[in-house]
C-alpha cells in the first residue's frame, strides 16, 4: 500500500513555520539595519552594543542567581517528593500528588497573581528571594515528575538485591540508588534551570525593584524600543539555552538496557 | 544436633490473608532442597522470609541452631539469585559479583582472586568488563549465581531462576547448576513452579499449595507415593479411581468397589476397614493397553475392557485417553518400533486395560478440585 | 529450648506500604514539599478567591473590611466582551494546533526510531527558545517595515495600510506558534503506541484512507488529543505575554486585564477578582477530563 505523502509535506511545513522566526531574528542580529526592512551589511555592533549594557549584565547575573539557587532547591524537594510518591501509598501521598501537579496545570499568571497576593499580604519585600522560591515551587514539581517518571522504570528488586548482598540503607542510597536515578535528577535538574531561565510571566509579578532577570529585561527593552539588542541577546540566550537542552536530552537517552 | 537451617512453625499473612501457615521444614547441610508448587502458594514469600526481606508473622527462622528471625537481609550469611537476575546495570559483570565483598571491605587482593575464582566457575571470565545489557540470558543468570555464592553464603536461596530462560536454555542450566553444586557443596533452596526442574535438580522437594507444605520428600517418594490428590496430580500427571472397601483379600490387598470401574484389587499400604471410603492415585504409564484380554492373575491384578477416545502421538511414547464404563483414563504406552507394530491402537478401538494391583497409591487426602490439575483431552 | 527473639531490629518493610500506615521516613520524605507547596501554592490559590472580596488601598495594597463591590465591577459589559474573546481565541488556538499537530504526530511515529529522534528534536527544539524571544521574533517577521509586509504588499496581497501586526490574528498566530510543539508531544506519544496494522486492517476491509484514519487512527490516540487540548488551552486562556506584544488595544484578553490592574492602576482585589474568574474557567476543561478519564477507566470506553 502507498504511503499517504500528506503527512510529511504536512511535517515540513510545520518545521519552517516553527524555524522562520528564529532564522529571520538570526540573520537580524547581524544586520547594520535597525529594523528588518534591507540589509544594510553584516554587523557585530549589536553585540558590542549589548556587552556595555548595564541593564542586561545585572539582569544575567540576577537571571544565573534565581536559576542556580532554585534548581538547588526544587531538585532536593523534587526527588524527595518523587521517592516519596513512588515508595508509599497512603491518603497523605494523594494529596502530595495533587499539590505537585497544581503547579504544573495552573497557567502562570495565576501563579504568579496568587504568590504575589500573598508575598503582600505578608508584607514581604519584593526581591530575588521570592523570584527564587517562585521559581522553586514550579521547578521542584518538574523535578518530581521527571525523576517519578525514572523511578517508574526502576527495577526495585536491585534494592533486594544490595541489601541481600550485606549493603545498609546508606551504602544501598549511594551505591545503588543514586548512581541508577542520578540521570533523571540530572535531567529534571536541568529542565528546573531552564524553566528558570525562560519564565517571565510569575518573575514578572513577583520581582522588585533591582531584581529584573533576564526574560524581564527583554520584556522592558520590546516595550522601549531597542530591538536591534533584544535581536543579538536573543541569539545568546537561545544558544545557551539549546546547549543545555542537548545536554539533558543527552542524559535522559542515557539507559542501561 | 540441631538442623543446619530451620523454619519453626512458621505463618505469615498480608493483611488479613494468610499466605503462609504453619510451615516446620528443616534442611540438610548442603543438599538441594526445592519449594515447589503453583503461583501463589507461597513459596516465595517463604523465600523471602529466609532472605529476611519479610518478617514472618509468627514462627522463627533457625540457621545452624541461632534464631536470625529478626536479622536484616544485610546482616544473615544468606544470600539470593533473583528472579529477574536483578543485577546492578550500572556495574560490570566484575563489579556486580565483587559488590558483596566491596561491602564487606575486603581487601583489593581478595576480591580480585575471590571475583576471579567465581567468573571460572561459570566460565565468564573475558565478559569480566561487560555491562549487563551486554550479556545473554543465560550468562546473566550466572553471573548472579556467582554474586550470590562469591560471599560464600551458608544458604543460597534461588527464586525461580530459569524462569526467563527458553526451554533448551534452561535444560542446559540445570546441568550447569548441577554442577555448580557440586564444585561450592553450598545449600541450595530452590523455588520453582515446574515440577521437573526441581525433580531433576533436587535432593528433596516440598510441595505447596495454599500456603501450606502438604509433603517433603525424595523426588522419587514424592512422585511414587504422593500422599494428597494435589501432590499426585501436580508432579506428574495421574487418573484418580474413588470407591469403597469391599472386603480385604490379605494384609497386602483389598478389593475396591470403584464409582465407575467396578471391583478392582488395590495394594494395602495403609490400613483400611470395610466400608472406608478411598481414593487411589495410578499413574498413566502404569497401565498397559492390549488389543486382546490378557490372562491376567485376578488375585493381584486388575483387567478392565475399554474403548480409545483419543490418541496423541507424542515421539518416544503415546498418549491415550481411553473410557471404561463411565471414567475416562488417561494412558501413556512407550513404544519401540511404533512403524512396525502391525496395527497401532486408534480411535474408536475396543481394547483391554491392564495395571498390577500396586501400580495405585492410596491417597490421605482426596479434593475433587484438584482434578482440574490433570491433562484433559482438549488440553 | 533456648530462648529465641534475641536481636531486636527495626522491620523490614516489603513492598508498597498499605494504605494507612503511616511512618515515620514517609513524613520525613512527604513533609518538606507539602509544607512548601501548601504555603506556596495552595495558600495563594485560595488567597485569589478570598482578596477578591477585598476592598482596594488607595496605596496600592489591600483594604481592610469585605466587599462584593469587586464582583459588581465584573459585571460591567466590557468584561463580557474580553471574557468571550480570551475564550474564543484559545479555543480556536487550540483546534488549530490539535490539527496541524495530528499528522506531524502520525508521520513521526512512522519514522524509523533513528530519524524520529532527530525529527522529534527539530521540533521541541524552538520550544526550548525563550518565550518572550519567539514572541519578539514574529514581531520582527510582521513588523510593519519587515519583509513579510512588504513582501505581500509588493505582490500585491494586502493593502499599503493594512497591519499585520496589533490585532487579534496576531495573537492566534502567536498563540499557535508557541503552544503547537505541546501538541505534538502528547500526540506523538499516543501514535507511538498506536498499531498500524489496526490501519491496514481497515483499508483491507475495504475503508478509503480518510475514512480510515478517521474510523481507527483518531480512536486509537483519543487519549493523547485529551492532554493535548489541555495542555494547549489550559495557557493559552492565562495568556498574557502574547496579546500584550503582538495584540492591540481591541484585542485584550483577561490576562492583560489581570496585569493592568496590577501594575497600572495598583487595584490588587479587582486583578484578584479577574484572576479568580481565570481559575474557573481553567478548571472547566480540567473537571470535564477527569470526568472523561473516569468513564474510560470504568470499562466500556475506547482503549
Amino acid at each position: 500500500m502507498k504511503r499517504s505523502r500528506f503527512p510529511f509535506v504536512a511535517t515540513t511545513l510545520i518545521l519552517v513555520f516553527l524555524y522562520l522566526p528564529i532564522l529571520v531574528l538570526f540573520a537580524q542580529s547581524f544586520n547594520d539595519a535597525r529594523f528588518g526592512g534591507s540589509w544594510n551589511g553584516f554587523t557585530l555592533k549589536w553585540y558590542k552594543l549589548l556587552f556595555e549594557h548595564r541593564g542586561v549584565i545585572t539582569a544575567t547575573e540576577n537571571t544565573l542567581i534565581v536559576a542556580v539557587t532554585a534548581t538547588l532547591l526544587s531538585t532536593v524537594l523534587g526527588t524527595l517528593a518523587a521517592w516519596a510518591l513512588h515508595r508509599f501509598q497512603s491518603r497523605m501521598q494523594k494529596v502530595h500528588q495533587v499539590l505537585i501537579y497544581g503547579p504544573l496545570v495552573v497557567p502562570d499568571i495565576l501563579m504568579g497573581i496568587s504568590l504575589l497576593l500573598l508575598f503582600v499580604n505578608l508584607s514581604v519585600p519584593l526581591g530575588l528571594g521570592t523570584v527564587i522560591v517562585a521559581h522553586s515551587t514550579f521547578g521542584l514539581s518538574y523535578v518530581a515528575f521527571v525523576v517519578l517518571g525514572r523511578l517508574q522504570e526502576f527495577d526495585h528488586s536491585l534494592l533486594d538485591a544490595a541489601r541481600d548482598l550485606g549493603a545498609g540503607s546508606w551504602t544501598t542510597l549511594w551505591r545503588v540508588l543514586l548512581p541508577l536515578l542520578w540521570p533523571g535528577i540530572a535531567a529534571g535538574a536541568l529542565l528546573a534551570f531552564t524553566l528558570s531561565l525562560d519564565d517571565f510571566v510569575i518573575t514578572f509579578f513577583v520581582a522588585g525593584p533591582g531584581s529584573s532577570t533576564l526574560p524581564v529585561q527583554v520584556y522592558g527593552m520590546m516595550k522601549h524600543g531597542q530591538p536591534a539588542l533584544i535581536n543579538a541577546l536573543s541569539v545568546l540566550f537561545m544558544s545557551a539555552t539549546f546547549g543545555i537542552v542537548l545536554a539533558s536530552q543527552f542524559l535522559l537517552r542515557k539507559r542501561y538496557d | 544436633m540441631p538442623a543446619f537451617f530451620e523454619f519453626r512453625d512458621i505463618g505469615h499473612q498480608f493483611g488479613k490473608t494468610p499466605v503462609v501457615e504453619k510451615v516446620n521444614l528443616s534442611l540438610n547441610r548442603g543438599e538441594v532442597f526445592s519449594l515447589v508448587g503453583p503461583s501463589g502458594c507461597g513459596k516465595t514469600t517463604l523465600l523471602r522470609i529466609a532472605a529476611g526481606f519479610i518478617q514472618p508473622t509468627r514462627g522463627a527462622v533457625l540457621l545452624d541452631g541461632e534464631d536470625i528471625t529478626a536479622l536484616p537481609p544485610d546482616k544473615r550469611k544468606i544470600n539470593t539469585v533473583f528472579q529477574n537476575y536483578a543485577l546492578f546495570p550500572h556495574l560490570s559483570v566484575f563489579e556486580n559479583i565483587a559488590f558483596g565483598l566491596r561491602v564487606a571491605k575486603k581487601s583489593k587482593t581478595d576480591v580480585t582472586r575471590a571475583v576471579g575464582e567465581m567468573l571460572e566457575l561459570i566460565d565468564l571470565a573475558e565478559h569480566a568488563r561487560k555491562k549487563p545489557a551486554q550479556l545473554s540470558g543465560g550468562q546473566k543468570q550466572r553471573v548472579a549465581i556467582a554474586r550470590a555464592l562469591v560471599n560464600q553464603p551458608d544458604l543460597l536461596l534461588l527464586d525461580e531462576p530459569l524462569a526467563a530462560l527458553d526451554l533448551k536454555l534452561r535444560q542446559r542450566m540445570l546441568l550447569e547448576l548441577d554442577r555448580i553444586h557440586e564444585e561450592v557443596g553450598t545449600t541450595f533452596l530452590y523455588v520453582t513452579h515446574d515440577q521437573t526442574e526441581a525433580m531433576s535438580l533436587s535432593d528433596r522437594i516440598g510441595v505447596m499449595h495454599q500456603g501450606k507444605l502438604l509433603q517433603v520428600g525424595t523426588p522419587a517418594e514424592i512422585y511414587e507415593s504422593p500422599e494428597s490428590s494435589f501432590v499426585a496430580a501436580f508432579i506428574g500427571d495421574t487418573n484418580f479411581v474413588v470407591g469403597k472397601v469391599r472386603r480385604i483379600v490379605d494384609e497386602n490387598r483389598f478389593v475396591l468397589e470403584a464409582e465407575c470401574l467396578g471391583e478392582i484389587v488395590v495394594w494395602r499400604d495403609k490400613p483400611v476397614a470395610v466400608g472406608d471410603q478411598v481414593t487411589v492415585s495410578i499413574r498413566p504409564e502404569k497401565f498397559s493397553l492390549q488389543k486382546t484380554r490378557p490372562a491376567t492373575n485376578g488375585e493381584t491384578s486388575n483387567s478392565v475392557p475399554c474403548k480409545i477416545e483419543e490418541v496423541i502421538y507424542l515421539g518416544p511414547q503415546t498418549r491415550y485417553w481411553v473410557r471404561s464404563a463411565d471414567q475416562l483414563i488417561s494412558v501413556i504406552q512407550q513404544h519401540a518400533n511404533y512403524l512396525l507394530d502391525e496395527t497401532p491402537l486408534a480411535w474408536g478401538d475396543e481394547a483391554w486395560l491392564t495395571w498390577r494391583a500396586n501400580d495405585g497409591f492410596m491417597l490421605n487426602a482426596y479434593r475433587e478440585a484438584d482434578e482440574a490439575l490433570l491433562t484433559l483431552p482438549d488440553d | 529450648m533456648k530462648p529465641l527473639r534475641s536481636i531486636k531490629v527495626s522491620p523490614v518493610h516489603d513492598g508498597p506500604l498499605k494504605p494507612g500506615r503511616l511512618d515515620r521516613r514517609e513524613w520525613a520524605l512527604t513533609l518538606p514539599t507539602i509544607i512548601w507547596l501548601v504555603l506556596l501554592f495552595a495558600v495563594p490559590t485560595a488567597l485569589v478567591f478570598l482578596i477578591a472580596l477585598r476592598p482596594a488601598n488607595p496605596a496600592g495594597g489591600i483594604g481592610e473590611g469585605w466587599t462584593l463591590a469587586t464582583l459588581k465591577d465584573l459585571m460591567q459589559p466590557a468584561y463580557p466582551a474580553i471574557i468571550w474573546r480570551t475564550v474564543w481565541l484559545s479555543v480556536v488556538a487550540t483546534a488549530i494546533c490539535l490539527g496541524l499537530a495530528l499528522p506531524v504526530a502520525y508521520y513521526l511515529a512512522r519514522l524509523s526510531r533513528r530519524s524520529r529522534q532527530w525529527v522529534l528534536l527539530l521540533v521541541i527544539l524552538p520550544f526550548w527558545s525563550n518565550f518572550l524571544i519567539r514572541i519578539f521574533a514574529w514581531r520582527t517577521v510582521l513588523h510593519p517595515d519587515g519583509w513579510l509586509k512588504q513582501g505581500l504588499v509588493f505582490l500585491r496581497l494586502m493593502p499599503e495600510d493594512a497591519t499585520l501586526l496589533y490585532n487579534s490574528g496576531a495573537i492566534l498566530l502567536v498563540l499557535v506558534y508557541t503552544y503547537l510543539p505541546f501538541a505534538i508531544l502528547p500526540l506523538y506519544a499516543a501514535a507511538e503506541k498506536f498499531d498500524f496494522a489496526l490501519l491496514e486492517a481497515a483499508r483491507d476491509l475495504g475503508a478509503k484512507r480518510f475514512r480510515a484514519w478517521c474510523t481507527v487512527f483518531l480512536p486509537g490516540v483519543s487519549r493523547g488529543l485529551l492532554t493535548a487540548l489541555l495542555v494547549v488551552l489550559i495557557p493559552a486562556l492565562g495568556s498574557y505575554a502574547i496579546p500584550d506584544l503582538v495584540g492591540g488595544p481591541g484585542s485584550e484578553m483577561i490576562g492583560n486585564k489581570i496585569a493592568q490592574r496590577v501594575f497600572s492602576d495598583r487595584n490588587l482585589p479587582h486583578a484578584a477578582g479577574l484572576s479568580a474568574l481565570l481559575a474557573m474557567a481553567v478548571m472547566v476543561p480540567v473537571i470535564v477530563m477527569l470526568l472523561a478519564r473516569r468513564d474510560e477507566s470504568k470499562g466500556g470506553g475506547r482503549p
